[in-house]
């Protein structure tokens, strides 16, 4: 299928675009990553090194484009996609694992695009991706979602179903648990 | 924000912290270096400050798209044989299920080659490998075989 540039548009829901993709309208598509490729890029780059950042976001939207018929739309799509990244970013660590490759490979591997960026504030990111990949999966997702994805704590408790006060305590676990991490 | 007129929880005293970091108005633990906020809150800063959170412009963006419509379009180009013959997809798709299956096979088509099985055929003479009987089921074994391939090879 082949996805066009275009312009997205902001009032049609992605409850409405999926409607109308699942009507085979390649554009509908093309519009749900506009919207969405910035959230997904984000949360993707906090957690790979930078020289894959792009691949697994294209495979997060190939997966997507190939199951999106099956979208039942029991979730958000942004909470489905968001799964959906999980996964890949998941995958990308298994298949790198299976390769017999460091979990987060040396500097050279996160080099590259980063204009502007010292080689010790890359040295530090790394060692930072992987004292995040230590943590319990709840412990990630409250950090990705206000650090990486910038969503405020009201916005992710009602995301995690919590009230407010669990989902600040559960972040306050979190960066505590970050911190033993980072200075083992 | 919290209200301001009641002590702060801890919880609450960190993410109120975190909420300003990000908001680019706080570059300094708010703590002093005594409480136990402070290590956190300079856990905080240091994610703020080295990982990245930058949004991509609409150039890139649009970059992005035709790379992944060039990926999407040659992966519908390539031709069932290419991926079979390409060798990737065993790695791709290795799972220990596959290598039960494929050595379970093996064996099938092995057992049926050598064994000495006489499937209906008169003839007396027993125990010789590929009898025409035998041949059909070794075809058989091979066609499960190519089947499983096709099964493990299919996408996801």
């Amino acid at each position: 299928m082949d996805i066009h540039t275009s312009i997205p548009s902001q009032e049609t829901s992605d409850e409405v675009l999926i409607q109308q993709f699942k009507s085979g309208s390649s554009e509908a598509f093309n519009q749900l990553y506009h919207r969405h490729i910035n959230s997904v890029y984000k949360r993707v780059r906090y957690v790979v090194p930078e020289s894959e950042v792009e691949d697994v976001t294209q495979e997060v939207f190939i997966a997507a484009l190939k199951s999106l018929h099956s979208f039942r739309g029991d979730a958000q799509f942004s909470t489905w996609l968001r799964t959906l990244t999980n996964h890949k970013v998941a995958e990308f660590y298994r298949k790198r694992s299976r390769k017999q490759e460091p979990p987060l490979s040396p500097l050279e591997d996160a080099f590259g695009q980063m204009e502007g960026s010292t080689s010790r504030m890359m040295e530090e990111r790394i060692y930072i991706q992987k004292a995040l990949s230590q943590l319990p999966e709840n412990y990630q997702e409250v950090i990705l979602l206000r650090f990486a994805e910038a969503l405020q704590f009201n916005e992710i408790a009602e995301m995690m179903n919590q009230n407010i006060e669990a989902t600040k305590s559960l972040f306050r676990r979190a960066i505590a648990a970050l911190k033993t991490q980072l200075d083992q | 924000m919290t209200q301001p007129n009641r002590p702060l929880s801890p919880d609450e005293k960190l993410s109120d912290f975190a909420d300003q970091a990000l908001g680019g108005t706080l570059h300094q633990p708010a703590s002093d270096p005594a409480e136990e906020g402070y290590g956190l809150e300079e856990t905080v800063l240091r994610l703020r400050r080295v990982m990245p959170t930058s949004a991509l412009e609409e150039s890139t963006k649009k970059q992005m798209l035709a790379r992944l419509n060039a990926r999407i379009a040659k992966e519908q180009k390539e031709s069932f044989w290419t991926r079979l013959f390409s060798l990737e997809w065993i790695q791709d798709q290795y799972r220990p299920q596959f290598a039960i299956a494929t050595g379970v096979l093996a064996l099938l088509i092995v057992g049926l080659v050598f064994l000495p099985i006489d499937f209906g055929s008169t003839d007396s003479i027993t125990g010789t490998a590929l009898k025409s009987g035998n041949q059909v089921w070794v075809i058989v074994g091979l066609v499960a075989l190519f089947c499983a391939l096709l099964w493990f090879t299919r996408r996801k």
